[in-house]
């Protein structure tokens, strides 16, 4: 809603900022299904209204400081603090059976559900970093940051974060400048640092307890403890980070590169993972494990030509991860993804555990005599089960070309990502229900009738149908998309058109992959930090074409 | 310089105080009290914590416990066809020894009696020392809580070979073998019926116990239940007589929440919203292979089964496949669910007195309930076969036919599964076909959650 800023700077060298900070908005949504529709749940009509409010205040306050302490040595001290604030309201409510011609749901003949919910959290956070720069070339920073919120307990509440870095901008020293290879590499800067960061707000805020939530019975009052088993003493996840890096230019700016390698640790995991069922509980948030991440990027600028009336740019952006989960408590804890999702010691995060094909010695997929895909059994006739696929991608890069040549201005973008693999729900339950084209070849005779689903799997365990060996639905989502292309033609003093541009935009105009489904780079399951890729009838993203017009007068 | 650096540095620290202090004085505490739920802490240590979580432990046995029991092991025992194509359920109507232990019906049904086990310890555990609370009341409260944790036990038993008798926040539950799971129960039921005889209070019938239950009965009743699957056919012949037959015990539902959850889950056509979105129909024939279908029954089976019948969603056509809509205790949102149908405890001493050799008090209890002659006075009463039984008086044509009476009368009750294995009626052979009208499993497998994280978890059956 407003901000307020305060600023000041009483001496020289001394400047300071406090930002004040409050806001507060309300989103409507209303569903509106008027009976004697053909859906099979909601025939009778469906209605429903919900309303979430949020408040949130943030106050914010730094001060920085700045002193060259002699000739040869600059000091800056920045200090800060934070404090954020938020607080949402829900109210939903809605009804079945409604009356025709009446968009309430008080015109329903039984409302089904009322939820309020008021969920507030508290993070202070405050910081202080000092720089040294010595000589204009050698810059050192060390930092702690202090971070508290009310999501966690007591004991878990402080966190404290220390960081350090290191710069040596190589091509100021006098040496190098006078030398040949100043003249070929204009700028060199090499960079370290090592650091720690947390995150405090990925649980809800009463998540850490027992709750027992409201109810009733019989035209009484009732509380029930939640399914979610307390856990006080949960930490926030902790990350240490190592990253070297070099950035450079060469032949007066015309090549630039920056090299960035980097390696994550992520300790104290935190997920809702299962518990036994005998605890009374069936999920519990948990500290269970350590993720490593290890990486190169590579950014190239390059401009291969550049006249008067042309200029090209190109720049390509690469970069690859490699996951690891080591150390994981209760063995292999499903993430996601209806459990197929799992991690698992020495695996990538996220990799998909489930039923796979039975093979041969020589990795070949085995068949029943009518051709249909048999499934991997353990020697006591259980269902085998292993790692079928990674989600993680094996390396993504972006190509950008840009090409300007007088009024006219072209723009590439090309995405690759190689390497990755799909869990395809949409066909598996499209087909398995009839309802894809894969089904048709069943029909017409071209697949055994029991090929998706074989009438006699519970006598025949090797031999299920497709739907029940999920290594089937696995697919290489590797792609390269081309993700814009743009053309604008820019003119000015026309009309009494100060300036103006005219241009056509194209968004995701062709992707070439080898996935069945619609687009391998959905994901139905996307939640921060953990990767679940998986396809799950979702809407692809679409193909755009746009026009543009921007006139200045 | 030097000084330029202590002034640097005291400047620092000054601020970085100031901030704090607006911080951690703000009105923004960092132990906000939550609107939402009650916390474990006064749920259990205050008089409405403890009020409320007794009616709580009631409304889930009513409708999420209940609700798993006669739809889970209703399917394996043929009682429920499935009607749609989700996995978990055509696996479950499938049974055999490939049935998963992922399955989620089973973890499901595995769950909801550990949470009423759970529910119900942390009452006992907590509520003597709630004084806000007057003593007989507190009593009542107790009473309570032991009625629902036998039950929950002895229904436990009869789907796992081994049930944790109580549960463990550490993941470590210990599981026991039938015989003793059943005396716990009884130990339960016991202390129940003591506690209550001082418990019945205004009080607590104002606040606490619901309108549907009745205590003394239904607490002899499950008394009778597990002596008889414990073998005590004596004990068990005793406590049966010990129930009044005509009083109605039952599980509430009102048109709104909680809705009669079989309403909600088994096709009742023609009764307002729930007309066809459901997983679940009856069986034709209550699911019973041809030897036990006595056309003559057809009042009975018409108590439970609506007059449409159809095929099955997928797959062929067999007679025993097609479905019926349920009317029975399901046939209206707010109908009340009986907690135990009175005429079990004629049909155990029916079964106890063959097990004792008795068979002509045995051949008398079977007319009683074929032919309802005496009973006019027994609650939920679902009608009479108008023919007394004619086969031959051995055992074995007996528990035959006390299963076939089990089957009808106690039809969706959650029952027949272990019916079925008790009464000696053949199962399911590993690597065999299953006959469509023979029951799935003899036991489930333990859910996979509970194998991967309690080390204690015991070996699955075969099947």
């Amino acid at each position: 809603m407003g901000s307020a800023r305060l600023d000041i700077a009483p001496f020289e060298g001394f400047s300071a900022d406090a930002t004040f900070g409050y806001d507060t908005y309300t989103q409507n949504g209303t569903i509106s299904i008027p009976p004697g529709n053909t859906s099979f749940d909601f025939r009778n009509g469906f209605q429903r209204f919900a309303t979430q409010s949020v408040r949130q205040v943030n106050i914010d306050v730094n001060a920085r400081y700045f002193r060259e302490l002699s000739d040869w040595l600059k000091s800056t001290t920045l200090i800060g603090g934070t404090l954020q604030y938020d607080e949402t309201d829900i109210l939903g409510s809605q009804t079945i059976n409604t009356t025709p011609n009446v968009e309430i749901v008080g015109g329903g003949v039984t409302t089904i559900a009322n939820e309020t919910r008021d969920v507030m959290r508290t993070i202070y956070g405050a910081f202080i970093q000092q720089t040294f720069g010595l000589y204009d070339r050698f810059y050192l920073t060390g930092a702690i940051r202090m971070d508290v919120s009310s999501v966690f307990g007591k004991d878990e509440r402080f966190q404290f974060f220390p960081k350090v870095s290191a710069s040596y901008v190589l091509s100021d020293e006098a040496f190098w400048k006078e030398s040949a290879l100043g003249n070929t590499i204009n700028n060199l800067k090499l960079r370290a640092a090592l650091g720690y960061s947390g995150g405090l707000t990925v649980i809800g805020a009463f998540d850490r307890f027992t709750n027992y939530a409201p109810t009733n019975y019989d035209g009484k009052a009732a509380i029930l403890p939640s399914a979610l088993l307390g856990s006080p003493n949960i930490r926030p996840e902790r990350q240490r980070e190592v990253e070297v890096g070099i950035d450079a230019t060469f032949l007066g700016d015309r090549i630039g590169i920056e090299l960035t390698y980097y390696d994550k640790l992520l300790t104290d995991l935190l997920i809702r993972r299962n518990v036994a069922a005998s605890t009374g509980f069936s999920q519990q948030l948990d500290n269970v494990g350590t993720v490593s991440n290890r990486g190169l990027e590579v950014l190239l600028r390059t401009t291969p030509v550049q006249t008067n009336d042309l200029r090209w740019d190109a720049t390509v952006n690469f970069f690859f991860n490699r996951n690891e989960v080591v150390d994981t408590k209760g063995g292999i804890i499903a993430i996601g993804v209806y459990g197929f999702a799992s991690a698992i010691n020495g695996q990538p995060l996220g990799v998909f555990y489930s039923s796979a094909y039975k093979r041969d010695a020589n990795g070949n997929i085995q068949f029943s005599p009518d051709g249909v895909p048999l499934r991997q059994l353990n020697p006591d006739g259980s269902v085998q089960l292993k790692v079928i696929g990674d989600p993680n991608p094996d390396w993504q890069a972006t190509v950008i070309n840009e090409l300007s040549w007088r009024e006219f201005s072209f723009r590439l973008q090309i995405d690759i990502l190689q390497g990755r693999q799909v869990l395809n729900f949409t066909n598996r339950n499209g087909e398995q229900n009839q309802v894809l084209a894969g089904y048709r070849e069943v029909l017409e005779g071209r697949r055994a009738p029991g090929y998706y689903t074989n009438p006699r799997f519970a006598v025949e365990p090797e031999n299920p149908g497709v739907f029940r060996i999920i290594e089937h639905w696995i697919e290489d989502g590797s792609y390269v998309k081309i993700r814009e292309a743009s053309l604008f033609y820019n003119f000015s003093n026309i009309f009494g058109i100060r300036s103006g541009q005219i241009g056509l935009i194209g968004r995701n105009l062709f992707s070439f992959d080898r996935y069945n489904g619609y687009d391998p780079e959905l994901n139905a399951f996307a939640r921060q930090g953990v990767p679940t890729g998986a396809d799950d009838t979702e809407t692809p993203i679409p193909r755009s074409l746009s026009l543009a017009l921007r006139i200045n007068f | 310089m030097r000084k330029n650096c202590i002034r640097h540095i005291i400047f620092s620290v000054a601020i970085a105080v100031s901030i704090f202090s607006v911080a951690l004085f703000s009105s923004c505490t960092l132990d906000p009290v939550n609107p939402n739920a009650v916390t474990e802490d006064k749920a259990l240590t205050t008089r409405d914590g403890i009020f409320n979580t007794a009616v709580g432990l009631q409304r889930f046995f009513a409708v999420d416990l209940m609700s798993a029991i006669i739809r889970t092991p209703g399917t394996t025992s043929r009682e429920l066809a499935i009607t749609r194509t989700f996995i978990n359920l055509t696996d479950l109507e499938a049974g055999g020894q490939t049935l998963s232990n992922e399955n989620i019906d089973i973890l499901v049904l595995f769950q909801n009696l550990c949470r009423v086990i759970e529910i119900s310890n942390r009452l006992i555990e907590a509520t003597p020392s709630v004084t806000a609370i007057p003593d007989s009341t507190r009593d009542g409260i107790i009473a309570i809580a032991h009625l629902h944790k036998a039950m929950a036990l002895s229904y436990f038993i009869q789907y796992f070979e081994q049930a944790p008798i109580n549960t463990d926040r550490g993941e470590r539950a210990v599981y026991a073998p039938r015989a003793q799971v059943l005396a716990e129960a009884l130990r339960s039921l016991d202390e129940a019926e003591r506690r209550f005889a001082r418990g019945n209070t205004a009080q607590l019938r104002a606040n606490v116990l619901s309108s549907g239950l009745n205590m003394i009965n239904t607490i002899r009743a499950f008394r009778a239940r597990c002596h008889l699957m414990a073998g005590n056919y004596q004990a068990a012949i005793d406590a049966a007589n010990s129930v009044d037959l005509s009083v109605r015990s039952q599980f509430v539902y009102d048109a709104v929440s909680p809705q009669n959850i079989m309403w909600t889950n088994i096709l009742t056509l023609g009764a307002g919203a729930n007309t066809a979105a459901t997983s679940y129909a009856c069986r034709d024939s209550l699911g019973l292979p041809p030897q036990f279908y006595e056309p003559a029954d057809s009042v009975r089976r018409n108590f439970f089964l609506g007059s449409t019948l159809r095929p099955p969603a997928v797959g062929a056509a067999a007679p025993q496949f097609h479905h019926r809509n349920h009317l029975g205790f399901g046939a209206l949102n707010n109908a009340p669910i009986p907690i135990y149908r009175p005429i079990e405890m004629i049909l155990i001493r029916a079964e106890a007195n063959v097990r004792l050799g008795r068979f002509a008090e045995a051949v008398a209890d079977i007319n009683r309930v074929r032919q309802k002659t005496g009973l006019t006075n027994l609650a939920f009463n679902i009608g009479a076969n108008p023919n007394p039984y004619t086969g031959p008086q051995t055992e074995r044509a007996l528990l035959d036919e006390i299963y076939k009476q089990r089957a009808i009368e106690l039809y969706l009750t959650g029952l027949r599964m272990e019916d079925a294995r008790r009464l000696g009626i053949p199962g399911p052979q590993p690597g065999q076909p299953i006959p469509s009208t023979t029951r799935t499993r003899n036991y489930y497998p333990y859910p996979r959650r509970e194998r991967d994280n309690n080390p204690n978890t015991p070996p699955d059956p075969t099947i």
